[in-house]
């Protein structure tokens, strides 16, 4: 009687050993404690930041599905399932079921709604990135999905060559005397709304040698058009797309007349989706944003 | 103290509010500064020497108007409030009770997300289909309650009313659920905020408020004689279904356009008639008035509070109006008793 039951848990050890060997425990960019166990060869990316991260590390083969703003990105099959993540489908998710779930700032866990719970008990690991406060948190964030996906040596360069070209472009910016002063617009009326400190759209406009009018403020604001009249920007950066002829809309902005930037039609727009999602390619808005403003000193970029 | 004798004092207060109001803001000029600007723009005189022209702009085009239509919309609702709960004898009666409210940001919403602009009216659109959503929400709640109770008591108003009210809220959002896109700016919108709002805002919404205002007036007598109770208005020669019909007309006028044009902003037309009868007593001849000065100048002070509280950010007038309003109405109704 005893036999069959010592083997049956010496059985039991052993399976659970080998599955060990093959489970990876990951602390993900949210602090939680995540175990993915075999190869990642099935993704689901939750917002195009992400999307795009995974595509410049040449993986976008396997995304098994995204959200649907992940479509525009170049590299991304046209044909994959498309799952809305402020009310994600868990039957759907786990149907597809894939190897890991990359959830972004949007999804907030822990604050005890978190939309994955179900999916997580069904055993789909799902890791987490919060929205980073700055272009080193972004690197950061890359090289971690590049060491979860096991291409870590692919991370590493994709980061340093994002590193290397924005301390080229701050190189320039730290020599410019007489720092402009920068309004960005993230969204216009009804509601302003615009970045201060910790954010990686206040570092961009640091790196490029000007001054956030809203240095003073932390994280995203609403701000009163009053306070952008009284803080005279000498430069507004809109982040809307071209079909809202954004700049159009701010110069006739009642009372804006008399902001600098509007006299001296000092006005610009950069590409929105460079700026609003954080993945390498917030370079392309970082260019576009050093060379709109300071024209001559970032000719070679 | 003579009624009259208030409603000029209260009026000389509520222009000190207004100037208050478009001197204090995230930055601030001087009161004195505020009055030259104020009437150099108005009289063609020269006076704003040594001022800076970014100030006159922050005055004549952000403050002013945004003040101005604060002052509009604020006393339009406290109007309306005020003549809802005469004509259903119930003080805690309001425009939303009614559906006029949610009728009018239903008719709103439906403008934002289409974008659709009725022909002739232009940029009237969203105060027009405020205003017909509203009326078409009273119609429906008065004509099924008298369907419902023949004698069309005002219980049987008020809770058809708040009935159709929690309808219409659904199909709003059931409405936000099928344009998730848009959920951001609908949400912003029925908040309620002057932000940004100037002269075109202050023009869309007098036509309203002076033809909403004239009616509401012409039928002050009535409205005292509507307090006493139906029989005794009948007796005494009033058409109570012909008057009763047309107020609901002329608030729902005001209060349209007032929440197509600011988003639904609550507790001014609740508070702002209490505290008229308050001061002036039951007399509508009084209490129009006096509920228009107090609730205007609530409103500014509401923005004025939700504008700075946290400056340069600005906070939604309406969660400003419902944090001051509810502790307020409740220390008016109970401390006063």
């Amino acid at each position: 009687m005893t036999k069959p039951l010592v083997l049956c848990i010496l059985a039991t050890l052993l399976l659970s050993g080998c599955s060990q060997k093959t489970a990876r425990l990951l602390t993900d960019r949210g602090g939680n404690t995540v175990s993915v166990s075999g190869q990642i060869n099935k993704i689901i990316s939750t917002a195009p930041s992400s999307t795009e991260i995974i595509v410049d590390l040449g993986l976008a083969d396997k995304l098994v599905a995204i959200d649907k703003y992940s479509l525009d990105i170049e590299g991304v099959k046209q044909d994959l399932p498309l799952i809305d993540f402020f009310f994600p489908d868990a039957e759907a998710i786990i149907g597809i079921n894939p190897d890991i779930i990359i959830s972004n700032g949007h999804n907030n866990l822990g604050a005890g709604d978190d939309p994955f719970k179900l999916i997580r008990e069904a055993g789909i690991p799902v890791v987490y990135i919060p929205l980073s406060s700055g272009i080193d948190g972004i690197c950061r964030d890359i090289e971690f999905v590049a060491d979860m996906l096991n291409v870590s040596e692919r991370g590493r360069e994709l980061s340093l060559s994002m590193k290397t070209q924005i301390a080229e472009i701050a190189a320039v910016g730290r020599t410019i005397e007489n720092k402009k002063t920068v309004y960005f617009e993230i969204s216009p009326p009804p509601e302003l709304v615009t970045i201060g400190q910790n954010t990686y759209l206040h570092e961009m406009i640091t790196v490029i040698g000007c001054v956030n009018i809203f240095a003073d403020q932390i994280g995203v604001i609403f701000p009163s058009a009053e306070a952008i009249l009284e803080r005279n920007p000498d430069v507004i950066i809109t982040g809307l797309p071209e079909r809202y002829t954004p700049s159009e809309e701010i110069k006739n902005r009642e009372g804006f007349e008399h902001i600098t930037a509007v006299r001296n039609n000092a006005i610009y727009r950069v590409d929105t989706n460079s700026a609003s999602r954080p993945s390498a390619r917030i370079l392309f808005a970082l260019k576009q944003m050093a060379k709109a403003v300071y024209p001559d000193k970032y000719e070679k970029f | 103290m003579k009624n009259s004798r208030k409603i000029l004092i209260g009026s000389v207060l509520a222009a000190v509010i207004v100037c208050a109001g478009s001197s204090i803001g995230s930055s601030n000029i001087r009161i004195y500064d505020t009055l030259r600007i104020i009437i150099e723009k108005i009289l063609p005189i020269s006076l704003t020497e040594g001022i800076e022209p970014r100030d006159v702009s922050i005055v004549w085009l952000l403050r002013l108007p945004r003040v101005l239509l604060a002052f509009i919309v604020g006393g339009s609702l406290a109007m309306s409030g005020a003549v809802i709960q005469s004509v259903l004898k119930n003080h805690l009666a309001t425009p939303y009770i009614l559906g006029v409210s949610s009728g009018a940001t239903l008719g709103s919403a439906l403008i934002m997300l289409t974008g659709f602009a009725i022909p002739l009216v232009g940029g009237l659109t969203m105060p027009v289909a405020g205003f017909l959503f509203g009326l078409l929400t009273v119609y429906i709640v008065v004509s099924f309650s008298s369907k419902l109770d023949k004698t069309m008591s005002n219980n049987t108003i008020i809770l058809f009313g708040m009935v159709f009210t929690l309808f219409i809220s659904a199909l709003l959002t059931t409405l936000m659920a099928l344009y998730r896109e848009e959920l951001k700016s609908l949400i912003t919108w029925q908040m309620g905020s002057f932000a940004l709002k100037g002269w075109s805002y202050v023009r869309v919404m007098l036509p309203f408020f002076i033809i909403g205002t004239l009616g509401i007036i012409r039928y002050t007598k009535e409205m005292d004689i509507l307090t006493f109770g139906e029989d005794q208005a009948k007796s005494v020669g009033v058409e109570t279904e012909k008057v009763r019909k047309h107020l609901f007309v002329f608030s729902t006028i005001l209060t349209g356009a007032a929440v197509s044009l600011s988003g639904t902003i609550g507790f001014v037309d609740l508070i702002a008639p209490h505290m008229a009868r308050k001061i002036v007593g039951s007399n509508h001849r009084y209490v129009i008035p006096m509920s228009f000065i107090l609730g205007g100048s609530l409103m500014v002070v509401a923005d004025l509070i939700a504008r700075t509280i946290v400056s340069p950010s600005e906070l939604p007038v309406g969660a400003i109006t419902a944090l001051v309003g509810a502790p307020f109405f409740a220390w008016v109704y109970f401390g006063k008793r």
